[in-house]
């Protein structure tokens, strides 16, 4: 089997549930925004979420959706454990925490608000409706056709649809909600095993180690790690042997940065050690906002989101590969 | 015997069964030792490890294997193209059971895409992305931004 095909029928888990869903809940004159708030609704019901009606609290399997929706137009969400007999009784109510998603219509933008009944942090996404919606109707033309097989183009976007409602939206409030239960977290990364959690910072540049501390006191610990900060050292500055002895690699570190600042001048080209840029044939956005990353450290410098980088040219030299670059700010 | 064509039985955590060749299979260094030592005869039960996520961890061994001829930039391109369409949560199963599996190649490609993702990030955007709870007190959390203040630099 060629590995297209393999990698298409092995993920095509996604397309084949929103369609489902969509199959269950979109009428013959939907609009777009429906279309859209469904999709949303399909992320949450296969990352665990089951939709609730707000006024009984009862689980409902369909919401049957009128054609024009509401701006703003509400849906609320909780899990089976919370909605079992056996829940409810051990906690003597029904009263339980439960997530809302708010939709607003904006132009061509569907914004999607989502927040615990009683929780303080909001999670919000602007979804473009220009972008999604031909990928969405593609999926929804091909709902009565078992096999249909989607063109790579659509399931791309479908996946990509799919990762930002998740990471965006659903996990955040599912980690909320079982937090606030007392039911076990869903997968997240601060659950890794250390020398996983290690294993990670290993590849990230000094700077990010040091901004990785502030985040929590169990990274904040992961990253003090002598041995990790000896390798950031080396990476950066070449040679440890001259700096011998049991020193504070950190403090080594963060001096030789300061002393090789000053000797760098404002502006023009630069040239950036590998590991800089990912060496992907296109360049990463996570946060799906249209700007590619381009966070890069030239000579120890962090250069800000704003900058626009231009690739003039790169080489192989000892086993890394050099970018040579020229910045300006925007 | 022709070992090139013998299958592998996995079994994942959700009772899915999953045939793999052997080639492929031994791109996880716990099943290969499995081969040698004579245990894989049978079908190998994988706890932890559900079906969807062991099927991606056999399309990216399976990828790599049949991309043996292809060059470097070839194979990194489509190593992109495998992990940039996961989700944060997926991303966290794969890293365990690639882990655990120990196919090392893919374990370092989901820990890169981790760092990937952290890279360039304030410590709120970090906790925000992964829902890490803040527990530190504000006393506390000045101390450490004030010791690391020069990662924060980043305008200058």
């Amino acid at each position: 089997m060629d590995i297209d095909d393999f990698a298409l029928s092995a993920r095509l888990s996604e397309p084949y549930f929103l369609r489902e869903v969509l199959g269950e809940e979109l009428g013959d004159n939907s609009s777009i925004h429906k279309l859209l708030t469904i999709a949303v609704h399909a992320v949450l019901l296969e990352s665990g979420f089951v939709g609730i009606d707000s006024v009984s609290g009862m689980q409902t399997d369909r919401f049957h959706l009128p054609d024009e929706l509401a701006s703003p137009f509400s849906l609320c969400y909780s899990l089976p454990e919370l909605l079992r007999a056996d829940y409810i009784n051990s906690f003597g109510s029904s009263l339980t925490d439960y997530a809302v998603l708010k939709f607003l219509t904006l132009g061509q933008f569907l914004q999607v608000y989502g927040s615990l009944v009683k929780g303080t942090v909001l999670y919000k996404l602007s979804l473009d409706e220009r972008r999604f919606s031909p990928a969405l109707n593609l999926v929804w033309a091909n709902c009565d056709k078992k096999d249909g097989s989607l063109i790579s183009y659509t399931e791309k976007e479908v996946f990509e649809f799919w990762k930002i409602v998740k990471d965006g939206l659903a996990l955040p409030l599912l980690i909320d909600l079982c937090s606030e239960s007392g039911l076990a977290l869903p997968a997240c990364l601060i659950r890794l095993p250390a020398e996983l959690k290690l294993k990670i910072l290993e590849s990230l540049p000094g700077s990010d180690v040091a901004r990785i501390e502030c985040v929590c006191s169990e990274m904040r610990y992961l990253a003090c790690n002598n041995e990790l900060w000896k390798q950031k050292f080396a990476e950066e500055f070449g040679d440890t042997s001259g700096a011998a002895g049991m020193g504070n690699w950190k403090k080594m570190f963060h001096s030789s940065r300061a002393n090789r600042k000053k000797r760098i001048g404002d502006g023009g080209d630069y040239e950036v050690s590998s590991g800089v840029i990912p060496p992907y044939p296109q360049p990463l956005d996570h946060n799906g906002d249209g700007i590619p990353d381009l966070i890069v450290i030239l000579e120890g410098r962090m250069m800000p989101r704003c900058w626009q980088l231009l690739l003039l040219d790169f080489m192989r030299v000892s086993g890394m590969t050099v970018y040579k670059l020229s910045y300006f700010g925007c | 015997m022709a070992s090139t064509l013998k299958k592998i039985i996995l079994k994942s955590c959700d009772g899915k069964i999953l045939e793999v060749e052997e080639a492929v299979a031994v791109q996880s260094q716990m099943i290969k030792n499995m081969i040698e030592d004579d245990c894989a005869n049978e079908e190998i039960p994988l706890p932890d490890i559900t079906g969807e996520i062991l099927s991606m961890i056999i399309e990216y061994c399976k990828m790599h294997v049949d991309g043996e001829n292809n060059s470097n930039n070839e194979l990194i391109a489509r190593d992109a193209d495998f992990i940039t369409r996961v989700d944060l949560n997926t991303l966290y199963y794969l890293i365990v059971a690639a882990n655990f599996l120990n196919v090392k190649s893919l374990l370092d490609l989901t820990c890169q895409r981790v760092a990937d993702i952290i890279k360039g990030k304030s410590p709120e955007e970090i906790r925000l992305t992964f829902n890490i709870k803040n527990d530190f007190t504000p006393e506390e959390e000045e101390e450490i931004r004030k010791k690391n203040a020069w990662a924060f630099d980043y305008k200058d």
